[in-house]
Formats: C-alpha cells, sequence, structure tokens
C-alpha cells in the first residue's frame, strides 16, 4: 500500500473517532432513557452554528465561541431531555420508543427549518496553527493528527470515567437493569438529565473536532445522525465499547469506499456493507443480546 | 381501540367509505371549471396515497418507515429515466419502478423483523435509505440530472385521453387508491388475515402467542405498502412532467405523509383522507410562507405526537359519535 492509502486510513481512523464521540452519546442517551435521540446531529450543527456566528460577527476570540458552542449544544440537549421528551416520558416499553424516536425526529425537522432558513452560510472550519509536513512528496496536514489524538483521549476519559467513576457505574448500572438499580437507590431522572448533557457535551466536541479536519455546515446535521445510527446499530445499541469499535470500523469503511468508488456511491456501499453485517451478526458486531 | 374496530357496525364503515369514495368522483366533475383546484386536489389525491401507504406501515404494523418519499422516488426516476431514454412504453416503466420499491420495502422489513427491535432498526435503516436517495440523485448527476432534475414529457395515458388533460391523473391516482383502499379493507376486515392484522395492531405479543405469524404480516404489509408507494410516486412524476430531487425529499413527501397520518389518525381508513384534505388547504394557506413551511410543519408534528397522538377518527368516535348514542 502507498502513502495516500495510509492517509485514507488516517482519514478514516478520524472519521471514526468523531462518529464513535457522537454514537457514544446515542448510545448512552438509548441505554438510560429508551429514547434513541434523532435530533443528535442537528444539535452539533447548533453548536457549530453558534460558534461560527459568534466568530463572524462579533469577534469573540476562537476559543470562547466554540465553548459558546459548545453551551448551546448543552442547552439543546437539556431542552430535548426537558420539554421535548416530557410527554414521552409517560409511556413504557415499545411504545415509549417508537414515540420517542419520533417526537426527537419531528425536533431535529423543527430545528432543521430554523437553522437552515436562518443561518444559510454559517460554516465553522477551525484552522490550527499545526504545520504541514512532508512525507515522500505527500502532504500531511498534522491538524488531521491532532484532531484523532483529541478525540481518542475524549474517548478514554470517557471510558475509564464509566468504569472507574461511582456516577460512571451508576450509569452502567441503569444501563444494565433499571428496577434493580432504582432497589440500590439510584435517581433515574437525575441520571437521565446527566446523560443528556454528557451526550450533548461530546456531540458538541464531535462537532469542534470534525471543524478541524473539514467544514461543517447547516445542512450536515442529518448526515451525522445518520451515521452515528449506523454506527449505533452496527456496535450493539447497548454497548458503549461496542460502538467505539463500530464508529472505527466505519469511518474507515467509509472513507475506504469514498476512495475507491465516490463519495456518492460511498454511502450506497456502506448501506449494503451494514446490511451484510447485520445479516452475520444481528446483534452488533460486539454481540451482545437486546 | 379493540372494542371500537369490533364493536362498530360495519354498515356505518362501508356507508362511510362509499360517500368518501363518491366525493373523490364528484367533486373534480363540479370544480373542472377551475384549473387550479383541480390541480389542488389532484395534489391531495397523491398525497392521501403516500399517506395511505405510511398509515399501513405505521399505523397498522407499527414499522416506521421514514422513506416513503425516498420509495416514490426511487420509482419515479426509474421510470422517468425508462421514458426519457425511449428504454420502455411507459406502462412497463410504472410497473418496473413499482416492483423494485416492492422488493426494497420487502428486504427492509425482512431484514428488521430478524432483530426483536424493530421500531428502532427499521426507523434508523429507512432514514439511512433516504439519505442515500437523495445523495445518489444529487451525485449522478449524468443519469439523473443532479438537483434540478430532468423534465419528461405529458405520457399518452391510453382510452383516459377523452378526459380533459387536467382530470386524467386525478382519475388514475383516485383509481389507485380506491382499488387499493377496497383490497386492503377487504384483507382487514372480511379475511382471515385481517384477524391476523387486527391482532398485530393490538398487541404483537400476544398475537405471537396464539399462533400468528407477526414476521410474515409485517413483511408482507411492508411490501403492498412500498408497491404502493412506488406506483404511487411514478405517477406523481408523470403527473408533474418534472422529476427532480425536492419533490421526493423528505420534507416534501414524508413530512406532509406523516402529519396527514397522525392528524387524521393512525391504524384507522379514513385518517388519511380527512388528514389529506386537511393538510390540502392548511398547505394551501401557508404558501406564503415559502421555506419556512418546514419549520412550521416540525412544529405541528411536534405538537401532535405530544398532545393529539390518537387523530381525529379516533376523537369524533370517542367525543362525537357518543353524542348520538
Amino acid at each position: 500500500m502507498d502513502v495516500s492509502g495510509l492517509l485514507f486510513i488516517l482519514d478514516g481512523v478520524v472519521l471514526g473517532t468523531i462518529l464513535s464521540l457522537i454514537a457514544v452519546g446515542l448510545t448512552m442517551i438509548y441505554g438510560l432513557a429508551n429514547v434513541l435521540n434523532l435530533s443528535h446531529g442537528e444539535i452539533l450543527v447548533a453548536g457549530t452554528i453558534a460558534a461560527s456566528v459568534l466568530l463572524q460577527y462579533t469577534g469573540l476570540p476562537l476559543m470562547l465561541s466554540l465553548a459558546a458552542g459548545v453551551l448551546i449544544t448543552v442547552g439543546a440537549g437539556v431542552f430535548i431531555e426537558k420539554v421535548v421528551l416530557r410527554p414521552v416520558y409517560t409511556l413504557e416499553g415499545d411504545e415509549r420508543v417508537l414515540l420517542g424516536l419520533y417526537m426527537t425526529l419531528a425536533f431535529s425537522i423543527l430545528l432543521h427549518g430554523i437553522l437552515i432558513t436562518t443561518f444559510p452560510t454559517a460554516y465553522l472550519t477551525v484552522n490550527l496553527p499545526t504545520p504541514t509536513i512532508d512525507l515522500n512528496g505527500i502532504r500531511v496536514r498534522t491538524a488531521q493528527i491532532f484532531a484523532g489524538a483529541f478525540s481518542s483521549v475524549i474517548l478514554a476519559i470517557l471510558f475509564l470515567f464509566l468504569k472507574r467513576s461511582w456516577t460512571g457505574m451508576a450509569i452502567r448500572s441503569l444501563t444494565q437493569n433499571e428496577v434493580g438499580a432504582l432497589l440500590v437507590g439510584i435517581n433515574v431522572r437525575r441520571y437521565r438529565l446527566l446523560v443528556f448533557v454528557l451526550g450533548s457535551l461530546l456531540v458538541a466536541l464531535a462537532g469542534i473536532i470534525r471543524s478541524i479536519v473539514a467544514t461543517v455546515g447547516p445542512e450536515n446535521g442529518f448526515e451525522f445522525t445518520i451515521l452515528a445510527l449506523l454506527v449505533c446499530v452496527v456496535g450493539g445499541i447497548r454497548s458503549v465499547y461496542g460502538t467505539i469499535v463500530a464508529g472505527l470500523m466505519i469511518g474507515v469503511v467509509y472513507s475506504f469506499l469514498v476512495y475507491l468508488i465516490g463519495t456518492y456511491l460511498a454511502y450506497v456501499a456502506l448501506l449494503a456493507v451494514v446490511m451484510v453485517t447485520l445479516l452475520v451478526r444481528p446483534y452488533g458486531i460486539v454481540g451482545e443480546k437486546l | 381501540m379493540t372494542e371500537y374496530l369490533t364493536l362498530q357496525p360495519m354498515r356505518v364503515r362501508i356507508i362511510a367509505l362509499i360517500v368518501v369514495w363518491a366525493l373523490h368522483i364528484v367533486l373534480p366533475l363540479a370544480l373542472q371549471g377551475v384549473p387550479y383546484v383541480v390541480f389542488i386536489l389532484t395534489q391531495m389525491v397523491f398525497f392521501t396515497a403516500f399517506a395511505f401507504s405510511f398509515n399501513f406501515l405505521f399505523g397498522f404494523t407499527r414499522q416506521l418507515y421514514l422513506c416513503i418519499g425516498a420509495f416514490a422516488g426511487i420509482s419515479a426516476y426509474v421510470t422517468g429515466i425508462a421514458v426519457r431514454d425511449g428504454l420502455t412504453g411507459v406502462l412497463e416503466a410504472v410497473v418496473l419502478g413499482t416492483l423494485l420499491t416492492t422488493a426494497l420495502g420487502w428486504i427492509v422489513s425482512v431484514l428488521s423483523v430478524r432483530r426483536k427491535l424493530v421500531v428502532i432498526f427499521t426507523g434508523i435503516f429507512t432514514l439511512a435509505i433516504t439519505l442515500v436517495f437523495n445523495n445518489m440523485v444529487v451525485g449522478l448527476v449524468s443519469i439523473t440530472g443532479g438537483e434540478t432534475g430532468f423534465r419528461i414529457r405529458l405520457a399518452n395515458l391510453g382510452p383516459l385521453e377523452i378526459l380533459p388533460t387536467n382530470l386524467r391523473f386525478y382519475y388514475v391516482v383516485t383509481a389507485v387508491l380506491i382499488v387499493l383502499t377496497a383490497i386492503s379493507y377487504h384483507m382487514v376486515y372480511r379475511t382471515k388475515v385481517g384477524y391476523a392484522y387486527r391482532c398485530v395492531m393490538d398487541d404483537e405479543f400476544s398475537a405471537e402467542l396464539v399462533g400468528i405469524n407477526v414476521s410474515r404480516v409485517k413483511t408482507l404489509t411492508a411490501a403492498f405498502s412500498s408497491g404502493l408507494a412506488g406506483l404511487t410516486g411514478a405517477l406523481y412524476g408523470l403527473f408533474n412532467q418534472l422529476i427532480s430531487p425536492s419533490y421526493y425529499s423528505f420534507s416534501a413527501i414524508d413530512l406532509p405523509a406523516q402529519i396527514i397520518v397522525i392528524l387524521g389518525g393512525r391504524a384507522t381508513f379514513f385518517g388519511p383522507f380527512i388528514g389529506s384534505a386537511i393538510i390540502t388547504a392548511v398547505n394551501e394557506a401557508l404558501r406564503f410562507l415559502g421555506p419556512f413551511t418546514q419549520v412550521v410543519y416540525g412544529l405541528i408534528l411536534l405538537l401532535l405526537l405530544a398532545f393529539f397522538r390518537n387523530g381525529l377518527v379516533d376523537f369524533i368516535r370517542r367525543r362525537v359519535v357518543s353524542w348520538f348514542y
């Protein structure tokens, strides 16, 4: 394999870690609230749009604008939990899953409509002052490596948080057995809110990291949601570990498909790959029963 | 839910259905002189058909297909390309498009009933299909004409040519709609399969326990409804004589169809008809909003889901009909 092939792997890994960051939030929210948050990608875009608007029109320093963007995204996440999903929590079982999915979809349509009509040109690109190195005549942006490292660190911290801290263990216990967790005195509502905040924080960071390696525009939300959902499905929708592995896998596969057959057909091929994966392993690559 | 379905006299339902059909046949004849109204009515019937297809999937078997627009679009593009390039005749092209979407809908359903979390899986998968469809149509410019799409000439509809131009498509779609409602009505209320349907509607788990093959009911419904979406989509393309991605996007077809179903009442036969009539009127009233319509539709869908999930038909049954007894 030549150097450009390696570059595609690097591209794929970076995309994969970003997708993992988005999908992990989805997985955790689904585990705790039984709601598949279809507006997850849209709130990512809300954050990047806020940051980009602040940068363009108020001349706020980069870091402050990005922080404001993160705040907006987290605020949107809390809004979804507290307002949009309120009627959903009164239901149980399949009905809750269905309505949760549907309500967040409706919210994402609403948000998308507002964002795309109000800020149609709010693109966010973060240019890091990192050098471009020359590798056998092929130019490698170190920003890419930095982005990959950054998101890997966040994923590692998240992993440790879930494994080691008391809060993390409480979240995992609620995902595994809600009744059992309730019996030992874990407050479901508080952790549900916490998980929404955490998920929104991760998705906001994913948006910023994505804008280091590429441009995030107001129309990208839907795409992020879908890719993250595919990651969730392939990873087995309850497992954070599986989601991270699946994220990397889908990132690399997607980048390679783009390299081989072009952007437009890559989606079709990716969907086919996901279909085949699910036929072989119906419960995701980690194989946890639902 | 159950008691309303079984206790309500069958005759009332049949009479209501016949009244709705008669209205659909007579109304455009009365308004024939106003081409714009006929155009709007045609659009309404198309959306009734899309909503009917979504309703059959979502209402009757709880499969959330979020790709009605994409299915309609796939079929329309197949038809349009075949007609444009002279590969086949119009009829063969429409049949081809319909068969293709039937197969596609069936495959998605087969894949998703393999997993027990059908609801989520179907939702994700069909959303992905919508995304893929949009990307392909915009990307493969040489075949599909990209963003702007392509024009096709007015199709020759054979014996229907005696009708005035603006009424032809109206009657074609109305005929499709009437035939399909009749078939599905017969299936749901008159046959053994219908019992299976109603069981699955009420409680899938119990249905499975009494020995109903739930997966088969679901996959067959998916094939039937996707076929309907495909057929309607192909006709929609021929009617518009312009096939472009904006006509088949999520916000152009799925969103109105879903609002129609939720507003009218899911898992009912009249829901799509009632919802479609109301949404057509609302759409005309909101025309001045332009691209902002999507926001309003999103809000309407959100509010309907939160506060009016059971729809108008259920509301009428519970609140209005009870006055008379």
